[in-house]
């Protein structure tokens, strides 16, 4: 089920772009990111958008009033904040919906490379059963479109890259103890798109506990991500790599990147707080007045 | 302290994930099994195990102490006391094939050995993942090595003139079995070990994995991944025929087989075609279909022939008519067994046992069960 439903079409689709672009492996898996996250852009919209209004919900007076208010009452708070919720037409999980739908694509898409890329026989012999000729088949009019057997083994070299190994780039003379050192250039790349990534798009909120969640998140998910990429074949880093860029572009075009959020004592923290010490300032006023 | 667990959570769910399908398995292959005298060679996961045909007890095995990153899948090549086997990192080793004494690494190659090597007249010939082939001398030393455009998965063979070897490349190459000192040319180094060009090579259109087959007269048998059976003329480079002539069958890992003048080929849907060896007419009007892919290919027992599935299955038949499906021999295997004194001994990559053997006469009784116990 979950091979027909998404590898073994991923498979073929990555293997029809290598077939169509010349057999570049590189550029297929760029393109095939590419056209994933086209795919999936309107969930990725929706997510940001249910994510923006959820943020704006939680900066606005009124639910920082009733934090304050209900802050020892709990079943009070969850019902006020529900109301809320209702009040703005705002759902807590509309933002994880579209995650959740786009999960088992990237996924998918992870297998998928990692299937096209083997190089052991067992792996070969798995990815020529899921090549299906239809593919060539319905596009037979291209003329420069070949039997898709005759493509494998596929050609791995990327740049300085075999994509099915890990990646280290190699510079004459760079030796560690008479031993070649290899910089993980791709590995480091990762690392430093994904921490710009998360951290652009980390709306600002007041919630310490989601602040210091997020925070955590900001650091250890990149480091994670680096650690895959290091490790594993320079493929699915590369994934890595064009998917963090798309997505940062992709919050760009949509208006919602947070460029304050990269110092982490930036503005957007300190507007936060002077909203909340607005909210302070005025239910003291209010409270003086009732008096 | 409710977010840390959550955060923890994703972490750890997201390294399952992620590591889960990434992870590479360390069966990324199947058992090479080789058989001389009264020993069974079987290199598999992190050892080569020789093992005694008599009774299935361990004889000896490499390297003593388990070695992490040492994976060996590529059937090892014996001559006299020359044991020779490549690992899955890039190193061929050669032990005493009497007692898997170390005698020498071959450190030179860039990829993993999948296909066994040939040893010809105190040559070794061995092909390797990096497209090269290699020839080196009895100790280990490089004489000359020839470059294929892709990696080499195939067993070179000879005809005593000349080494044949196929390649993932899509080509069957011929080149000589000994060069001299003028007709090797510097390599990227400067050190002279590079063949230029083969005697000839044959694009076959498609890649090629099983091992090309050499018939007495001088024809060579080769099957592609791209569905479709040569028969190539030695001498000259040339197809005599090709089967199908129009469109393709299944892909072929499992070399064809000759029995007399019958050749045989099973594909990875499971289908076997029998065709006449001379000119490549249909012996079989349709082809027998076993119902399970067949990886491992099958050999001539007797006056008849015999295959396996990758389920387990061991089939045998003298024509047409008489296929007989004998009981489950194992749950899965991959590795084209061998016939030793009317005894097939079979490697698998089961559960139950790594290697096995049976009288050709009566395949449901297993004389033995090797299982390596783990270091």
């Amino acid at each position: 089920m979950w091979d027909t439903l998404f590898i073994t079409p991923s498979i073929n689709i990555l293997l029809f772009i290598y077939n169509l672009i010349g057999r570049n492996f590189g550029l297929a898996i760029i393109l095939f990111t590419i056209l994933i996250k086209l795919i999936t852009h309107p969930l990725t919209a929706k997510q940001i958008k249910s994510s923006k209004a959820l943020s704006d919900l939680q900066n606005d007076k009124e639910w920082l009033e009733i934090q304050k208010k209900y802050k020892n009452d709990k079943n009070k708070l969850a019902e006020e904040q529900m109301r809320l919720y209702k009040q703005r037409g705002v759902s807590p999980f509309a933002s994880c919906l579209p995650t959740l739908i786009q999960l088992p694509i990237i996924i998918g898409l992870y297998q998928s490379i990692i299937q096209t890329m083997g190089n052991a026989p067992l792996q070969l012999i798995n990815l020529v059963s899921r090549i299906s000729p239809w593919l060539v088949n319905t596009f037979s009019f291209i003329p420069w479109l070949k039997d898709p057997i005759s493509l494998i083994p596929l050609n791995s070299h990327f740049l300085w890259m075999d994509l099915g190994k890990p990646e280290r780039l190699y510079i004459p003379g760079l030796e560690f103890s008479g031993v070649p050192f290899g910089i993980p250039v791709l590995a480091i790349l990762v690392v430093v798109t994904s921490y710009f990534q998360s951290k652009l798009m980390s709306p600002p909120t007041s919630d310490p506990q989601s602040r210091q969640m997020s925070g955590m998140m900001n650091i250890y998910m990149p480091l994670l991500m680096g650690w895959f990429a290091f490790s594993f074949a320079s493929g699915l880093a590369l994934y890595f790599f064009v998917s963090n860029i798309i997505g940062v572009i992709q919050y760009a075009l949509l208006g919602r990147i947070n460029l304050r959020s990269i110092i982490p004592t930036g503005k957007s923290q300190t507007m936060v707080e002077k909203k909340q010490r607005v909210v302070k300032t005025e239910s003291v006023k209010n409270n003086k007045n009732k008096k | 302290m409710k977010n840390k667990y959550i955060f923890i959570m994703v972490i750890v769910l997201l390294s399952i994930i992620l590591g889960g399908c990434t992870t590479v398995n360390i069966a990324t292959s199947w058992p090479g099994l080789n058989v001389t005298g009264s020993l069974a060679y079987v290199a598999f996961g992190n050892y080569l195990y020789a093992v005694k045909t008599t009774d299935g007890t361990l004889a000896w095995q490499y390297p003593q102490q388990k070695e992490r990153d040492l994976v060996f899948f590529a059937p090892p090549a014996v001559e006299g006391d020359l044991l020779v086997v490549g690992d899955y990192k890039k190193d061929l080793h050669a032990v005493n094939s009497n007692n898997g004494l170390p005698l020498w690494i071959f450190t030179e190659a860039k990829d993993k050995y999948v296909a066994g090597a040939l040893i010809h007249d105190e040559i070794v010939y061995a092909p390797n993942g990096d497209g090269f082939l290699y020839a080196l001398n009895t100790d280990g030393k490089l004489l000359w090595k020839f470059r294929a455009q892709n990696a080499n998965w195939s067993k070179p063979i000879t005809d005593g003139n000349f080494l044949y070897f196929s390649s993932m490349d899509h080509h069957l190459y011929a080149l000589k079995l000994k060069y001299t000192q003028d007709e090797i040319s510097a390599d990227e180094k400067g050190l002279r070990f590079g063949i230029q060009k083969p005697i000839w090579s044959l694009d076959l259109g498609s890649a090629i994995f099983a091992d090309p087959v050499l018939s007495e007269d001088g024809s060579i048998y080769v099957v592609t991944l791209g569905g479709k059976i040569y028969s190539i003329d030695s001498q000259r480079g040339m197809v005599i025929w090709s089967y199908p002539k129009e469109g393709s069958l299944g892909g072929f890992w499992a070399s064809p087989w000759l029995v007399a003048d019958t050749l045989y080929a099973a594909d990875q849907g499971g289908k076997v075609y029998a065709l006449n060896a001379k000119d490549g007419t249909e012996v079989w009007a349709t082809p027998f279909e076993a119902g399970s892919p067949i990886i491992a290919g099958g050999l001539a027992v007797g006056q008849g022939a015999a295959f396996i599935t990758t389920d387990g299955k061991y089939f045998t038949f003298s024509n047409r008519e008489d296929i007989v499906q004998s009981t489950q021999i194992t749950e899965s295997t991959y590795t084209l067994p061998k016939l030793v004194e009317g005894r097939i001994i079979l490697a698998a990559v089961g559960k139950e046992f790594l290697l096995t053997t049976f009288n050709t006469a009566n395949p449901n009784n297993l004389l033995w069960k090797f299982n390596p116990v783990e270091n």
